[in-house]
């Protein structure tokens, strides 16, 4: 037994305090271990002895040094200082460093912590006491690294080596338990149990989930972070092994001191549950036809492929960890590599929404927690294929507790590059396989892996069971232009490959068996719409006037200047609506009044003096907050504080961005437009700044209108009438709020339907009362490029469509080849009806 | 204790923080009588943590003396 001595140098100057008198009981009653404290009269932690820092508690109070003879030695500096998270506190050392006896490793503001924490006092305690025989303080003043704090004699030295000891020692587990304490096993009871353990001699751990503790170590119980109802189970080595499963299993059953009766009864696994068809659901009469959700418009006849996922297999075990170190950091590199690449692939093709995805996935892979987890698991014999795995889904599992569509989407995007990294650890290789020429792809979903690795000039369509409108393969469909179903029937995943099919984006169905003559038909349609698109396209640039005299101005949506220029090819009279957000997003200040008047003028010059200019206000929300900008966290985004109730509280803001709008006024005919109204009284307060700001200026001939997107502006439409010069209605917004459905919902966004009578009715009594004050009303959203809705439109009374680019020749088309009269008719038909359903039906016979 | 900080009109403000320590602000540094402080019965050790800024560690609650001090410092 050798005897060996561990001398500790005071870390910081100041009077001993012996630890039970320190005012905190975990501390005072020796929970974390036998120590001494500190009340310190200098302002930075030295390192008592040389060793590694094993643990330093991200709020930067408190750190423990490892010596060389493997004594924990934790500082911990002041009392309830974990709540001033990190304020204060400034490290100078990291996890991992091994460092010398005095060796400065925290610097803290004593003035500060005196003012905002409950004690000074630091205490210095020695978490694995298992280990030492006797110990021996100080009394009195110190001064820190001149004197010796405490002198420790260590017992007979432990095996450090794991488990995998050979020899005359029983090993014994326990069953499986589940933790009831309600907050887990944070200090109190990672104390207790520690407590517990250290009275049996055996090397004892703590499991999780394949993760390991030592049970006598606090500060490694309290890192393993289990929580209520997660199964936990003793390992145990050594002569009295037995013994300490048992007890420690009736300890850790009974609470480890905590009242663990009124916890809540742990749930129990998940039960499968079966899925059920929605009574909703649309059955396709037709056994041939199957239905989707109309993802991207448009018709497209080709060959199925099958896009299938591979299922990936591996050893969970691995014999040789640097080897399998070494090929996961190899994978990595080679991922970023290829990452890279595609990034700029796309960027080269113009395709920059997908460029972004792969420059996000190449962050991912440079995400350290992740890594580091994964060599953990590798360094307990797992294959890197399995600790790549579990590393990435332990995030994954983190991430899906939030409740959130941006996070939702980074799930995604974990999934796809664990798949990239294991692909590549197992060697396969996803070359693109030979497509048929029109293939239309049918997958399940489609990730930007996936798509990236297609050959474009094959693919015609896509087709998947999963998502909706607003999915990851819709968007991408649409941005290529070609039709997409989304939702679709699960047994389209078992089509033969190069089955021709039919795919109708505009109906939303999936043709598996049309007849010779139907595909001829379906050939007709799509070519006449060829032509009727290049028809209208010649015409673009002629007014669109209804075929008895009644002009509708026809105008676009645009997100910045090349848009604007856009525009003006596909024959828009003006802009509809300026989405301003581009000003203000992706940029780290708030763009200021002289920048935002340049753009406002330079999309203004585009167009021309004579034409409409409708810039809508700032209309970003909780969901999409921006840096400069910082919005407390809001249960219901949707419903908070959004679009101008985020000028009317930050009113700078708003001045700033009026002023520049007013400033570009001439340039041509700039109209300003706020978002997301639902009172008058917000309407009158805005208003009265911007007229503030034109008399500044001394601008006049602005107009100033309003958004119905809430349900409450449409039906007291008469009243803002009498303080707006116009309405401009968002339907997808004010769908979402008539029916009270999230767009982008997966299960209901294919119910939000702005075709819904509901919906229509609301834009009539916004005609109504805009009337009565002789105001104009017109559409923004997407109804207006929709041309089964576009009569509908007019036909209630709206002057003004504002469409997305593309669209517009095929709108000003149609507005000349239909009369108000009919327009009239058709609406009061529609207004008539009970539902979406019966609303397309009627449009769809005309 | 209010002499060997340097008088009342020295002293401009004094409380009770972190349990067991009175936080003084000064005029002037100088007239700190470091010594004679800590020799005082209740005081465990004197701090200089910013110019101006003295903390004496009591070996007790700080409050009531905080009370105390500030009350003879109004008068």
């Amino acid at each position: 037994m050798s005897e060996q001595r561990l001398e500790l140098k005071a870390p910081v100057s100041g009077v001993v305090i012996p630890l039970d008198q320190v005012p905190d009981p975990v501390f005072a009653q020796k929970m974390v271990g036998e120590g001494i404290s500190i009340d310190p009269t200098s302002e930075h932690l030295l390192a008592p002895c040389n060793g590694k820092v094993i643990q330093m508690h991200p709020a930067k109070h408190a750190i423990t040094i490892e010596s060389e003879q493997g004594i924990e030695v934790l500082m911990h500096i002041g009392l309830d200082t974990v709540m001033l998270k990190g304020d204060g506190f400034s490290p100078l050392v990291s996890e991992g460093e091994t460092v010398e006896q005095g060796q400065p490793l925290i610097d803290f503001d004593a003035d500060k912590i005196a003012l905002s924490a409950r004690s000074l006092m630091t205490e210095i305690v020695i978490t694995n006491g298992d280990q030492v025989s006797r110990y021996q303080f100080t009394s009195g003043n110190v001064v820190a690294n001149r004197d010796t704090l405490m002198t420790l004699e260590l017992g007979a030295p432990a095996d450090t080596d794991e488990i995998d000891q050979e020899g005359l020692t029983k090993e014994c587990a326990s069953d499986w338990i589940s933790i009831p304490n309600p907050t887990g096993i944070h200090a109190r009871p990672a104390a207790a149990l520690a407590a517990e353990a250290k009275m049996f001699q055996s090397r004892i751990k703590l499991e999780r989930d394949g993760q390991f503790a030592d049970a006598k170590s606090v500060v490694a119980l309290m890192g393993l972070n289990v929580k209520l109802a997660e199964k936990v189970r003793i390992v145990a080595k050594g002569r009295d092994a037995d013994e300490a499963v048992d007890a420690l299993t009736v300890a850790i059953c009974d609470g480890l001191g905590e009242d663990v009766s009124t916890a809540v009864a742990p749930t129990v696994q998940p039960v499968e549950v079966e899925e059920e068809v929605s009574l909703l659901a649309k059955v396709s009469a037709d056994p041939n036809i199957l239905l989707g959700i109309a993802a991207s418009p448009g018709i497209a006849i080709g060959k199925v492929h099958q896009l299938e996922h591979q299922q990936l297999s591996y050893d969970e075990l691995a014999a040789d960890a640097n080897a399998e170190r070494t090929s996961l950091t190899d994978a990595i590199e080679h991922a970023k590599a290829d990452l890279k690449s595609l990034q700029a692939k796309l960027q080269s093709e113009g395709n920059q929404t997908n460029a972004e995805i792969f420059a996000a996935h190449q962050e991912l892979l440079e995400d350290p927690a992740i890594f580091q987890q994964a060599k953990k698991l590798i360094k307990e014999g797992k294959s890197a294929p399995f600790a790549w795995n579990k590393a990435v889904h332990e995030q994954i599992k983190v991430l899906r507790a939030v409740d959130s569509d941006v996070i939702a989407g980074r799930v995604a995007d974990l999934e796809d590059v664990c798949t990239r990294i294991l692909k590549l650890l197992l060697g396969i290789d996803d070359a693109a396989t030979a497509l048929a020429e029109q293939t239309i792809i049918v997958a399940e979903d489609l990730t930007p892996s996936d798509t990236a690795n297609l050959d474009r000039s094959k693919v015609i369509g896509f087709v998947t069971t999963l998502g909706g409108a607003t999915s990851h393969a819709a968007i991408l469909a649409r941005s290529m232009n070609l039709p997409a179903l989304a939702g679709v029937d699960p047994q389209v995943l078992a089509l033969e490959e190069g089955l021709q099919v039919v795919l109708d984006g505009d109906a939303g169905t999936l043709n598996i068996a049309a007849s010779d003559e139907e595909i001829a038909q379906l050939r007709q349609k799509q070519q006449q719409q060829v032509a009727r698109a290049e028809q209208a396209q010649q015409k673009a640039h002629e007014p669109a006037v209804t075929s008895d005299g009644v002009a509708i101005e026809v105008v676009a949506n645009i997100g910045n200047v090349k848009d604007a220029i856009e525009a003006c090819k596909f024959g828009a009279e003006g802009v509809g609506l300026l989405r301003s957000e581009f000003l203000y997003l992706d940029q780290a200040t708030e763009p200021n009044e002289d920048q935002q008047a340049q753009v406002y003028t330079e999309i203004a010059d585009a167009l021309g003096a004579d034409k409409p200019l409708i810039v809508r206000t700032l209309d970003v929300g909780g969901d999409k907050p921006l840096p400069y900008l910082p919005m407390p966290s809001e249960e219901n985004p949707f419903l908070g504080e959004r679009g101008i109730r985020i000028g009317l509280n930050r009113p700078s803001i708003l001045k700033r961005q009026v002023r520049a709008i007013l400033r570009a006024h001439g340039h041509a005919k700039l109209k300003i437009m706020f978002p997301m109204i639902a009172t008058l009284p917000e309407l009158k307060a805005a208003k009265q700044l911007v007229q503030q700001e034109a008399e500044d200026l001394g601008v006049s001939g602005v107009e100033i209108g309003i958004m119905v997107e809430v349900p409450s502006t449409a039906v007291l439409s008469e009243h803002f009438a009498a303080e707006a010069d116009f309405f401009s209605v968002g339907t997808n917004d004010l769908t979402q709020y008539a029916l009270a459905m999230d767009r982008g919902h997966p299960k209901l966004g294919w119910q939000v339907d702005a075709l819904d009578p509901a919906v229509l009715r609301l834009i009539k009594l916004t005609v109504d009362g805009a009337k009565k004050h002789g105001k104009w009303v017109g559409v923004c959203g997407g109804a207006a490029s929709d041309l089964l809705a576009v009569p509908v439109l007019i036909g209630l009374g709206v002057t003004e469509l504002s469409c997305s680019v593309p669209a517009i020749p095929e709108v000003k088309e149609l507005v000349r080849s239909s009369s108000l009269a009919q327009c009239q008719a058709l609406a009061e038909q529609v207004l008539q009806q009970p539902d979406a359903e019966s609303v397309r039906a009627l449009l769809q016979k005309i | 204790m209010i002499s060997q900080l340097g008088g009342k009109s020295n002293i401009n403000s004094v409380m009770a923080c972190a349990t067991n320590r009175l936080r003084f602000t000064l005029e002037q540094d100088e007239e700190l009588d470091v010594q004679a402080l800590t020799k005082l019965p209740c005081v465990n050790a004197v701090m200089q943590p910013q110019t101006k800024v003295v903390h004496l560690l009591l070996n007790e609650d700080a409050s009531p003396w905080a009370a105390k001090l500030i009350a003879q410092l109004d008068n």
